[in-house]
């Protein structure tokens, strides 16, 4: 079955510096049968993004494979609408991470409303890290004053997915990537309250084996048609791939 | 009078948290502006993201910019060793090493942590570490125990001075930077309690202003020889002159 990953990043890891090249990552994307990845950065998510973000367009310009995530800061205002001049219109592009440049921490609505505003025009995704309970309250506050952008909630809120799934339920323009947490009940309550084409995998590679989320999703009480909406038709749909 | 000024602690690079602008160039152009003749400075790449990428830069920058002494820095969470890692990275040319256990979340009883402090206790530089916290004083005795290697405890405010006098009286390799000091009186204070030899001037530049952490020193009520040592005196003698 083909795989989408809509959630992986490059570059030496945060605390062990390792290097986690794009080859690397396409070495792990031939293994599991991942025909293409939306990339950034793990120092553009970890402390630099436009440095991340320059280094990532210089891969996704030359792997076919590849789109890139553009990451942007909210206390950065202008330079992230600089890098989104520059990169967000681009095809190689596919959509933009909200940050808030440090972990742990959720982008609230307010500090988001002006990059939104100018994010508008490029009609593509919006990627949230969404690790926990309140990071999934703000980003659905999010969602809902932006009602006409999609949103994906990277982790799908944790531990907390159960509330994710009830917040993706009234929030229409949500879309729920599946990593984060491991229950094995998690995919199908999911798909029953939302239905698997809201669902999208995503690998959190450098810090999650795929083999893990793809278990995950392949192991489910789902129908296969539903496997392979969270595997790659639900992402080809947000994309317009 | 004037004096040779050495700021023990200043930073440049990337500061993702809040909005703050923080390249090499205005540290150098700041030094250079109030009287400094150099600063021990550190990329914030190695206490944000990796402590390999921030040791490569901070060498590169520190290279171009000659006013500029680098620091290494080593993340517990991500140190494993061998101690040859740290002897070269003296070898490379740092002056001295920086730990930040609150900016990245570990605790001083870290079991690396105390590899660390071993490993740089063989090449015989002094050590900077965070401690602005109540409490972090007392666990830092705790943990370097009866290693003679240099502490500089950073940080130290009002609402810890007693904690750290209590234990620089125990410890004859303890240090205290500047950069929290505020409070009228405090500094000489401190003189009164262990000794101006034992007090580092450091600013937190490109963080703080070095204007006035510089105002704090000079306008307090202490002799000039004591100026003197806190300004620059002390540093050179814990770098080896």
């Amino acid at each position: 079955m083909a795989i989408i990953d809509l959630h992986a990043e490059i570059g030496t890891t945060p605390l062990w510096g390792v290097p986690f090249t794009d080859t690397n990552l396409t070495r792990l994307m031939q293994k599991y049968g991942v025909e293409r990845a939306v990339v950034s950065s793990t120092i553009g998510t970890s402390c630099d993004f436009r440095r991340g973000n320059a280094h990532i367009a210089q891969v996704v310009k030359s792997n076919p494979h590849l789109r890139g995530c553009l990451v942007i800061n909210i206390h950065y205002p202008e330079q992230s609408q600089e890098d989104m001049r520059a990169y967000a219109g681009l095809d190689s592009f596919a959509g933009i991470m909200l940050t808030s440049g440090r972990r742990g921490d959720c982008v609230t609505l307010a500090e988001a409303e002006e990059l939104l505003n100018a994010h508008r025009r490029f009609v593509k995704p919006v990627f949230v890290r969404t690790p926990d309970r309140a990071s999934l309250i703000a980003a659905n506050e999010i969602a809902k004053a932006f009602s006409t952008m999609k949103f994906v909630l990277l982790g799908m809120g944790g531990e907390d997915w159960r509330m994710a799934t009830v917040l993706a339920d009234r929030t229409l323009n949500l879309v729920l990537e599946v990593s984060g947490s491991f229950s094995p009940d998690k995919i199908k309550f999911a798909v029953d309250r939302i239905g698997a084409h809201r669902l999208v995998y995503g690998s959190s590679l450098p810090y999650c084996d795929p083999s893990a989320t793809i278990g995950l999703v392949e192991d489910a009480d789902i129908s296969d048609a539903d496997k392979r909406y969270i595997f790659v038709n639900s992402a080809k749909r947000l994309l317009g791939w | 009078m004037s004096f040779e000024i050495i700021d023990a602690n200043t930073v440049f690079g990337p500061w993702p948290m809040v909005r703050a602008d923080m390249p090499a160039e205005r540290l150098a152009t700041a030094l250079k502006s109030h009287g400094v003749s150099a600063s021990l400075a550190i990329s914030t790449i190695g206490a944000l993201h990796n402590h390999s990428d921030g040791n490569v830069e901070t060498l590169r920058i520190c290279s171009e910019v000659r006013t500029l002494l680098p620091v290494a820095t080593i993340d517990p969470r991500g140190y494993f060793g061998p101690a040859s890692v740290v002897t070269a990275l003296a070898e490379q040319g740092f002056k001295m090493f920086r730990l930040f256990p609150l900016l990245q979340d570990w605790s001083l009883d870290h079991a690396a942590f105390g590899d660390v402090l071993d490993a740089i206790e063989m090449v015989g530089k002094p050590v900077m570490v965070q401690a602005r916290q109540t409490g972090c004083p007392s666990a830092m005795a705790r943990s370097v125990g009866s290693r003679t290697i240099p502490i500089i405890l950073e940080g130290i405010s009002y609402e810890n001075m007693a904690e750290a006098v209590s234990v620089m009286r125990n410890k004859p390799n303890f240090f205290v930077d500047t950069r929290e000091l505020r409070v009228p009186g405090a500094l000489r204070f401190l003189v009164d309690q262990v000794g101006a030899e034992r007090v580092v001037f450091g600013s937190g530049c490109l963080r703080n202003s070095l204007a006035s952490a510089l105002g704090y020193i000079t306008d307090s009520e202490i002799g000039d020889e004591a100026k003197a040592a806190i300004l620059g005196g002390n540093i050179k003698r814990l770098l080896g002159g």
